[in-house]
This record gives structure tokens, sequence and C-alpha cells, in this order.
């Protein structure tokens, strides 16, 4: 068995993550935005800047229904070929790579 | 609909629960599992380091410090590879160099692990890997 994860290449924003989405790679040539969607405790998405034009279109992410991102509304991707996990923790969402 | 269930060849195991495995009448069978994602971790100790498409998690740990080679194979999108340095071994004079068989890493034709217990997670998508 290898390690394989459901991906996406995201083309237009915003982009609500869905339930499925593992890794989601924005390749958006504009600043974009993603939304966290409702999720269960331990619900883990990479977002991923995928062609490197983070650096002058950030890409921010929020979660729905005043969720927090470690601590704050949002959390910004932008240097170039940047990504980060986030996980569900039952209340807020938590960044860990 | 009502039949009769055959010995279910699904069987259930730690993390996997298989309901019913036996009855008669209209039903559903339910699998869900649970429990944590164990990685097969392949010890690589010569340059260069040849990827296979079976291996998930690679520690270089070739005696040195010594500059490693570690070569890709033809990626299929999702396929996720990790590779750490499993020596602390690795600098910018001895570095651990990641090439594809084919496309780029983040745009690049390489990655590279320059610090010790460095690691990389990379992942295909599409016609190129990507780190993680």
């Amino acid at each position: 068995m290898t390690i394989s994860y459901k991906t996406k290449i995201v083309t237009a924003t915003p982009y609500t993550v869905s339930s499925d989405d593992e890794v989601l790679f924005i390749n958006v040539s504009s600043p974009s935005s993603v939304v966290l969607s409702a999720s269960s405790s331990g619900r883990s998405v990479y977002i991923k800047d995928y062609s490197g034009l983070a650096t002058t279109n950030p890409i921010t992410i929020t979660a729905v229904g005043g969720k927090t991102i470690d601590g704050v509304s949002f959390a910004i991707l932008n240097g170039g070929y940047s990504h980060i996990q986030i996980v569900y923790d039952g209340t807020n969402w938590k960044t860990i790579s | 609909m009502s039949y009769t269930n055959n010995p279910t060849s699904i069987l259930a195991g730690t993390g996997i629960v298989v309901a019913p495995t036996t009855g008669t009448g209209a039903n559903t069978i339910t699998i869900s599992a649970s429990g944590t994602q164990i990685l097969a971790v392949r010890t690589a100790i010569a340059t260069p380091v040849t990827v296979t498409t079976g291996d998930e998690v690679i520690s270089v740990e070739v005696p040195g410090p010594v500059a490693v080679a570690v070569n890709l194979p033809l990626g299929v999108t999702g396929q996720v590879f990790n590779i750490k340095d499993g020596l602390g071994l690795a600098s910018p004079a001895t570095p651990i160099t990641i090439t594809p068989a084919a496309g780029t890493i983040d745009g690049a034709a390489t990655a590279t692990i320059d610090a010790p217990y460095g690691s990389l997670t990379l992942v295909f998508a599409s016609t190129e890997w990507k780190i993680l």
C-alpha cells in the first residue's frame, strides 16, 4: 500500500472546501480565498500554492461559523509555493504544518 | 428483497466493523474504519537512493557525511513520499538532493534537504511534484 491523497487543483475563487478534500492546490492568477466548511473533529486539509503565485496573489483562508484559525479569523499564504495543513479540533481550526 | 448472507469475506478487525455478518432479510453491510495510519518506513543506506512506487517513508541513512541523491519514480496523482534525513548528516555541503523522473518539484528541477534531520513530504499533482 502506498500513501495517496485526494488532490484537487483549484482555479477559481472563492473556493469552499468540500468534505472529501485532502490536498488543495490553489492555482488562481488573482488574490484568492478558501473557505473552510463545517467539519468534525480531526478533519484536516492541506492548502498549497500550486504555481508560486501567492507572493503577488495571496491566498486567504477563513472558516465558516465564526471559527478561528490559530485563534484569529483568517490565515494567509503569501509565499511562493507555501502551504499549510489545518486540522479541526472540534471547536476551531489549528495549523499543524 | 430478501436474501441470506454468505459468510463475509471482509473480516472485522482493528478499526474495521462489519455488520451484520450473518442473517436474513433486507440488510446493509456497513464498514467503518478507525484507528491510526501505519506507514512503511524503508531505510536507505547507499546513494543513489531509488524510490519505488511501493515506498512511503524513506529514511536516508547513508554513512558520511556525504551528498546523497534520491531519485523519484514517475508520479501518480495523489501519491505521497516522505524523504527524511535519518542520521542528521544533511548540510549545505552534504545535502540530500531529490530529483524526479519527470516534471518538477515546486517548479524546480530538484529539491534539497540540507538541514540535520530535515524532511520533505512530496505529493504528485497532475504533472508535477509539490512539497507539503
